[in-house]
């Protein structure tokens, strides 16, 4: 009863996958089963999204002591549907200058490599949509794309303040990755393969925050100042640069900025979950909870620390924000990793 | 910045999450009332007397700083005047809740009601002859004043 639960997905794409395969021939079945696992992930992160934004503004003000959007929906549940109602119900505005093409495409850019990322993120048990042996670098590759998007989104509103916040936000979002890509290593090293896969796999005796929990620090305040999320929201701060890079953006244009930044957000605590906490691989004592849940739950409570650092700490200046990456997580990753590789080596040395 | 202050900061937020809000959510929940609150004027009606306390002596319109109250004083059957007002008409929409006709009044007759709720649809609704409009008082009950430095009894 307890393997059929944690199997369930597993056992469901099984008997679709033998249904279909009995009259159609292989290409196409294999088409549809890829397909298949596109549309549950998709499913699943837009749930996730929405639920996202849901927590944020009730978490938020409970911290703050006030109650967030209970009034639509029972516990205030449907309150993302009703945003999403109005934001497709806005007028579409294009600055008259702005460059039609740039503007258009920044918001793609900046939520296509978002999406992409959850093709790699194992969720359970032999439920990824693809199992690529680089899946790390894949996702490192694709968390550097909207960078580009954001500078475009600065440039193409043809606005001073806007262009000052795209070039401010490239900035953070370049200079964090160093320490991301640097705390990340430290455990690769260990697993020995990029396979997001094999790193969960590799975490059934020990999860890695055990054994690296400054790498896992470091990666989750570098995984924030990606994601332009408190406290390093200066691109996005309405009382710094109005409203940052996407200031000219209306609608359901912004609605893509706002989506792309929650599902990064995800996206952060999906790696950490997988890379430092297991992944899918429960606790010992309560192994009959399935490993999708394990998951949602360890990423979820991980999503919810941001908004509780987001509802505790003040914003950092964008002077503050470099020194503070320059100075202090870049050495420290850095020492990090020498001193994994270093440990590493000896091991084998030693060990065998 | 870094170190043990941020973590009492998230102590502290943390420990905030668990609490009941602070939030009064109206109306559903309403808070009450404090004494003396300045809400409509209305006319007080002295339950031993059985008539309003009002003589129509005409102070609470000179008081108001916005005129907004218009007495006419009742006349008996031969024509004199008598100490009773015929109309008294107070605008609803104008009144800016001061209190100062409260304060002129010598006889108690005039007290703010304790009414939060007056928002209407149309100007004709403001301008309905209120029958709720009068709050019921013996001479022993004191009618809500309100409290200005001291000042008035």
């Amino acid at each position: 009863m307890i393997d059929t639960i944690n199997n369930i997905f597993g056992i469901v794409n099984k008997a679709i996958g033998d249904f279909v395969a009995g009259f159609l021939p292989a290409w196409v079945a294999a088409a549809i089963m890829a397909l298949i696992a596109i549309v549950a992930a998709l499913v699943f992160l837009i749930v996730v999204v929405m639920l996202e934004t849901y927590l944020e503004r009730r978490v938020l003000a409970r911290m703050q002591d006030r109650w967030g959007p209970n009034r639509v929906g029972p516990w205030g549940l449907m309150q993302p549907i009703a945003d999403v109602l109005k934001l497709l119900m806005k007028e579409d505005i294009r600055p008259l200058v702005a460059d039609k093409w740039v503007f258009f495409l920044a918001p793609c850019i900046v939520l296509v490599p978002s999406v992409l990322a959850y093709a790699v993120i194992p969720f359970g048990r032999g439920m990824q949509v693809a199992d690529i042996n680089i899946g790390l670098l894949f996702l490192l590759a694709l968390g550097s794309i909207p960078t580009i998007g954001v500078v475009l989104a600065g440039w193409g509103s043809a606005n001073k303040y806007s262009v000052l916040g795209g070039m401010r936000a490239a900035a953070q979002m370049i200079s964090f990755e160093i320490p991301l890509l640097l705390s990340l290593i430290s455990p690769i090293l260990i697993v020995g393969s990029l396979s997001m896969v094999d790193i969960v796999k590799s975490q059934s005796n020990i999860w890695y925050i055990v054994v690296q929990p400054v790498a896992f620090l470091i990666y989750y305040i570098s995984g924030l100042a990606e994601g332009n999320r408190s406290p390093f929201d200066i691109p996005e701060a309405e009382s710094e640069l109005i409203a940052g890079y996407h200031i000219e953006y209306s609608g359901i244009r912004w609605a893509l900025f706002f989506l792309a930044e929650y599902m990064n957000a995800f996206t952060v605590a999906a790696i950490a979950t997988t890379v430092f906490l297991g992944g899918w691989q429960p606790l010992p004592f309560l192994s009959f909870i399935p490993g999708y849940l394990w998951f949602t739950i360890k990423a979820g409570l991980l999503f919810i620390s941001m908004i509780w650092v987001h509802a505790s700490l003040p914003r950092l200046r964008v002077d503050q924000l470099m020194a503070f990456n320059w100075k202090v997580l870049v050495p420290v990753s850095l020492a990090n990793l020498v001193l994994t590789g270093l440990g590493v080596s000896l091991w084998q040395y030693f060990v065998g | 910045m870094f170190g043990s202050g941020m973590l009492k900061g998230l102590a502290t937020t943390l420990e905030h999450g668990f609490r009941r809000p602070v939030t009064v959510q109206y109306p559903e929940e309403v808070l009450p009332l404090p004494l003396g609150y300045r809400g409509r004027v209305t006319l007080v009606w002295d339950l031993e007397k059985d008539r309003y306390r009002c003589t129509a002596c005409g102070l609470c319109a000179k008081a108001c700083p916005v005129s907004i109250i218009q007495i006419t004083r009742a006349k008996d059957e031969k024509g004199k005047p008598m100490p009773y007002p015929e109309t008294f008409e107070y605008n609803l929409l104008e009144c800016i809740v001061c209190g100062m006709c409260v304060e002129a009044c010598p006889f108690d007759a005039l007290t703010m009601a304790p009414e939060r709720e007056l928002a209407v649809r149309s100007r004709v609704q403001a301008d309905q002859d209120r029958e709720g409009m009068r709050i019921d008082a013996t001479p022993k009950t004191e009618p809500q004043r309100i409290r200005t430095h001291g000042l008035g009894q």
